[in-house]
């Protein structure tokens, strides 16, 4: 039974991670670049829930995504849009650059030491169903993850706009000579990016409370790690790959004796080297339909 | 041709295009009439895939201005040039091969400057290109050449542009499916459609067009007409150089003397 635990736990942080990763993916996939600014996305919406600690909680989750969102915009259009026409290399550097932006404004304006969230720590009660023990926050997470994951299939599958992001994922420059916009796709990519990655620390929030400069940096990385395991070419492998990270995680913590613990990451980057050695393209990259003469 | 057929639609103004240090396109000016059918032909290598790209923005200029209805679209990026009015059928096809016919014809639908009329324009493409509507729902990518070139024609035109952008429509395909793409061709023109074609098949391309256009090493070489298709001397000598013999019999098939045409000697240039 133990195990079955353990697997409902790496299923709700499979689904946060996926969160994660879709963000990326997405803009990954219409702008050719990993935003490794990524993370300073939840940084900025965990210092929001600290600042508006006291207010209604539905509120708090409002304008935490009004400022997550707001900063994906204006991190797109000050800092990445000017270097459209750079190389991918180029415009690497600056989303690092901007991560560091991000991080030392934090630690000028709160210090490196920790700020509480305090945002639905309820959810870390649990409820038991014969010898599970069952977290509501694993049970939100599940639902919300996967109404979330479904909800951008849709957009991407039914809208104009969803339909623009794939074609310009998938060749740019055709997308673009048939009228596509590319400020436009880019900026619904953002935002997208922004709404999951609030909806991320939402759930993540209960669980680690404490936010830091450095907090939304270490969920991305792991992310991003799940983006390139997955196969960064579509938004589903992206967003497969994030689930898979957060599973594999979970999962390599449960079964770890637990003074071996400290030796997570290393697992966990060594499966990571295994899998890639094994599907060098990613792990849930399907063969793409190849065009024929 | 009317009057109406003679306004320049399409002005390309001594357009120069490099690739890093080599010149692709060297000072090149050509124009096209509203209505009018223009092939651009010659060897590899010519430049005449750069014309298109430039045309669309989808490669810098260096020097130069291409003109649409008498607007510079120098400061213009690729997807406004869509919505302008011209629409590229790129070399290759280049359909979304992942994405559904349904879906590839919806992207084409982009660039439409009308709100109205969209159903239409799609029911117009279905009649023209009934395979289109048979495989609505395939992924793209499991069509034949011939199919994915249609597909390719079809999400072109149902933007309504004024201006059709072909490059090498029957690349790869099939003598039989190139009878239907040049049938199909034929329709838009009968619409009033204008077109530059791009082609490696001269000769029918030659016989197709109202004009063409013969480029060699990014300049314009020569100038044709239709009744030219059939006059193998005329051909040579237009791909090859006035001293077609000697130029043949070097070896050297781009190294003639080239009779370069200036803008002052076209028929419809103002």
């Amino acid at each position: 039974m133990k195990y079955v635990q353990y697997l409902i736990d790496a299923i709700a942080l499979g689904s946060l991670y996926a969160l994660v990763a879709l963000g990326i993916g997405l803009v990954f996939g219409v702008m050719r670049i990993v935003n490794l600014a990524h993370g300073e996305l939840l940084m900025a919406g965990g210092y929001t829930l600290y600042e508006t600690n006291g207010w209604p909680a539905v509120l708090r989750v409002l304008t935490a995504l009004a400022v997550v969102i707001a900063v994906a915009l204006l991190m797109e259009r000050l800092a990445l849009r000017p270097l459209r026409r750079a190389s991918p290399t180029t415009t690497l550097v600056m989303t690092f650059a901007v991560s560091f932006l991000l991080r030392s404004i934090a630690q000028k304006r709160w210090s490196a030491q920790g700020k509480t969230m305090n945002l639905f720590t309820d959810l870390n009660q649990a409820f038991t169903i014969g010898e599970l023990r069952i977290k509501y926050l694993t049970i939100a997470a599940v639902v919300v993850g996967g109404v979330l994951l479904g909800a951008v299939t849709l957009f991407l599958d039914r809208t104009d706009l969803g339909l623009q992001m794939r074609a310009t994922a998938s060749d740019e420059r055709i997308a673009q000579a048939l009228g596509v916009r590319a400020n436009h796709v880019v900026v619904g990519a953002f935002v997208i990016a922004g709404v999951l990655a609030t909806a991320a620390l939402v759930l993540f929030a209960p669980q680690r409370p404490v936010v830091t400069p450095d907090f939304g940096l270490q969920i991305a990385i792991l992310a991003l790690v799940g983006v390139v395991v997955g196969g960064m070419d579509k938004p589903s492998s992206a967003t497969l790959g994030g689930f898979f990270i957060g599973f594999a995680n979970s999962m390599l913590f449960s079964l770890l004796p637990k003074g071996q613990r400290v030796f997570l990451d290393s697992a966990l980057y060594g499966l990571v080297i295994v899998v890639l050695l094994v599907r060098p393209s990613g792990l849930f990259q399907r063969e793409t339909v190849t065009s024929r003469l | 041709m009317s009057v109406q057929a003679t306004r320049p639609i399409l002005e390309i103004d001594c357009l120069s295009v490099r690739y890093g240090s080599v010149p692709a396109v060297r000072e090149l000016s050509l124009t096209v009439a509203a209505g009018e059918v223009v092939a651009i032909v010659g060897p590899n290598g010519a430049g005449k895939t750069t014309v298109l790209s430039a045309v669309m923005r989808m490669v810098a200029w260096s020097a130069g201005d291409v003109r649409l209805d008498g607007e510079s679209l120098r400061k213009r990026s690729s997807d406004e040039v869509a919505r302008r009015g011209i629409a590229l059928v790129p070399e290759g096809r280049q359909i979304f091969a992942d994405l559904t016919v349904h879906e590839n014809l919806r992207l084409g639908m982009v660039a439409r400057r009308s709100r109205t009329g969209a159903a239409e324009a799609l029911d117009a493409v279905f009649e023209q290109f009934p395979i289109v509507k048979t495989f609505l729902d395939r992924p793209a990518g499991l069509l034949s050449g011939g199919q994915q070139q249609q597909l390719a024609i079809a999400r072109a035109i149902v933007a309504e542009p004024d201006v059709l952008l072909l490059d090498e429509p029957s690349l790869g395909l099939a003598p039989t499916v190139i009878d239907t793409v040049f049938a199909a061709l034929a329709a838009i023109r009968e619409s009033g459609r204008t077109i530059v074609l791009v082609e490696q098949r001269a000769q029918r391309a030659i016989a197709f067009a109202d004009r063409t256009y013969v480029l060699a090493d990014g300049v314009v070489r020569d100038r044709l007409v239709a009744a030219d298709a059939t006059d193998a001397e005329r051909l040579r000598a237009a791909y090859f150089g006035a001293d077609t013999r000697a130029v043949a019999g070097a070896g050297t098939p781009t190294g003639g003397t080239p009779k370069v045409g200036t803008p002052a000697d076209d028929p419809v240039r103002r």
